[in-house]
């Protein structure tokens, strides 16, 4: 019991590492803890290894959002959150960004625990229906996204060309890590790089209170369930695909655009988990390691993840409000402009060190697109097709 | 400046994406021994070749895939294929390195003789 406690203490260090650094993903502390493993067997179970992870996972749903919203570096799952995150820092109002993020991760730890034990028992009978039918309901939500658009033509061409991108990249066989490189060159760098070439600058942040309408957090916790129930029992499809089609569902302003961002982030985290016990497929990297941990997964496992993912939610729900203060207040000392130089140069530093150096030409070509989607003026999530469409493709070959 | 920034970007990303298709259509893992595949491999692109041996068709919940054995000089691995049934004795497998109920296999994207 006092391991499991020590577990969750490190997993949320350890979560606030990979969320704060960007492209640290949760998936490499995994990888380490597990080929660390032998060691820690002497002193530990697996279960407490897994607990640590879970932990952790779930600490980074909830700070990933603040590199991707005060710093423009996002990773897959928060890509979506640069921009309505950005649109919220100009006004001053970064911290309410967070804010936002925050609550939906919490929430969405809260009402995913119910609706787990709900699939634990029906995931298996819809499982079939819902292979056949998911590459019809990426296609269709992506149209239904471009139909709304004012300017379709040029939201389908960025569509279609971000998918034969994305497509190329998830294909590279000289990079690793693909979705690096990828995610970040698509929704961070563009958006650093205009910052800094029209010399944006960032008014004072306010810290004040969040306010949402009930009707909202409403309309954000059936589209959550609904899209990250879609995705967390499919292979190819999570976190990045589940916001697209939540975005699909309703018309959304920017703030709760993010609150539903981040109840998205911590369900389809959470359902990963149910999966692995409910169809005995791990559909995120992190269910993947403990699986490895414990193969032998039971009721009992998945109930204990569930209390240290609310247990972890709530003490994450403090830290990140704590980090976004502190970002808040320390953002407008340095002028915009070098901080967003400054957060190219590291990606541009780090994308060949955890790609590979042809992941370079993959950044090149990402950071384009991106720049052409946001002078086309359109919708952000289009570019989502650079994983929308190699998945379709995918799923019916 | 909009329109400068979108004719330069749009010219950049189709020489570069060009670059791309060439490299990605042309451009092959180097062969490594099956020995040297471990878990920091994972997911990465590898290609391997040996004897191929144990195949077998996997109905899966959702389809039929190709699973078999492939042993070099080093070590052997499992390697997955949702693809065609096939005859050859001896081939090279391009593929990603993958984790499958706990041990390593890897999902094959061209199988070559």
């Amino acid at each position: 019991m006092l391991q499991i406690l020590f577990a969750i203490f490190f997993g949320i260090l350890a979560g606030i590492f990979t969320g704060l650094v960007p492209g640290v993903h949760i998936n490499l502390v995994a990888l380490i803890l597990f080929i660390l493993s032998p060691y820690f067997s002497n002193f530990t179970s697996p279960l407490v290894l897994a607990c640590f992870i879970v932990a952790m996972a779930i600490t980074h749903c909830f700070i990933d959002f603040i590199p991707s919203i005060f710093l423009g570096a996002p990773k897959e799952e928060t890509a979506l959150s640069v921009l309505p995150g950005h649109r919220m820092l100009l006004k001053g109002k970064g911290y309410e960004a967070i804010k936002l993020t925050t609550i939906g991760c919490l929430l969405g730890t809260l009402v995913a625990c119910p609706f787990a034990i709900f699939f634990i028992f029906t995931a298996s009978f819809f499982y079939y229906y819902l292979y056949k039918g998911i590459p019809f309901i990426l296609l269709g939500i992506s149209l239904l996204l471009i139909i709304k658009e004012n300017k379709k033509i040029e939201a389908f061409f960025i569509f279609l060309f971000s998918g034969v991108f994305g497509f190329l990249t998830l294909n590279f066989t000289l990079i690793k890590q693909a979705l690096f490189p990828l995610f970040t060159s698509l929704f961070g760098s563009p958006l650093l790089l205009i910052s800094f070439l029209q010399n944006v600058s960032i008014p004072k942040q306010k810290i004040r209170k969040v306010k949402i309408q009930k009707k909202d957090i409403l309309t954000g916790i059936w589209s959550s369930i609904l899209s990250s129930s879609l995705v967390s029992f499919l292979p190819g499809v999570g976190a990045a695909q589940a916001a697209s089609i939540s975005a699909s569902l309703k018309k959304m302003s920017s703030k709760v655009f993010l609150f539903v961002l981040g109840m998205i982030s911590t369900m389809t985290m959470l359902f990963s988990f149910v999966a692995l016990y409910a169809i005995q497929k791990p559909r995120t990297g992190v269910a993947v390691f403990v699986g490895k941990f414990l193969p032998g997964l039971s009721e009992k496992e998945i109930i204990l993840f569930m209390v240290v993912a609310v247990l972890t939610s709530f003490v994450c729900f403090f830290i990140a409000s704590f980090f976004a203060r502190i970002f808040s207040k320390n953002i407008t000392k340095i002028k915009y402009k070098w901080i967003c130089l400054g957060i190219l140069i590291f990606l541009l530093i780090l994308t060949p060190i955890v790609s590979g150096l042809a992941s370079l030409l993959v950044f090149f070509v990402g950071t384009c697109l991106g720049i052409m989607a946001s002078m086309f003026g359109i919708r952000k999530i289009h570019l989502m097709g650079s994983l929308i469409l190699p998945v379709i493709i995918w799923y019916l070959s | 400046m909009k329109k400068k920034l979108l004719i330069f970007s749009s010219i950049f990303f189709f020489i570069g994406l060009f670059i791309l298709i060439i490299l990605v259509n042309h451009l092959e893992p180097k062969r490594i021994e099956i020995s040297k595949i471990d878990e920091k491999k994972l997911e990465e692109w590898v290609k391997v070749r040996g004897e191929v041996s144990e195949v077998r068709v996997v109905k899966t919940r959702t389809g039929e895939m190709v699973l078999f054995k492939l042993s070099d000089e080093t070590a052997s691995i499992y390697i997955i294929f949702n693809g065609k049934n096939f005859t050859e004795t001896r081939v090279e497998v391009i593929g990603k390195v993958i984790e499958y109920k706990g041990n390593l296999q890897i999902q094959a994207k061209k199988i070559k003789k």
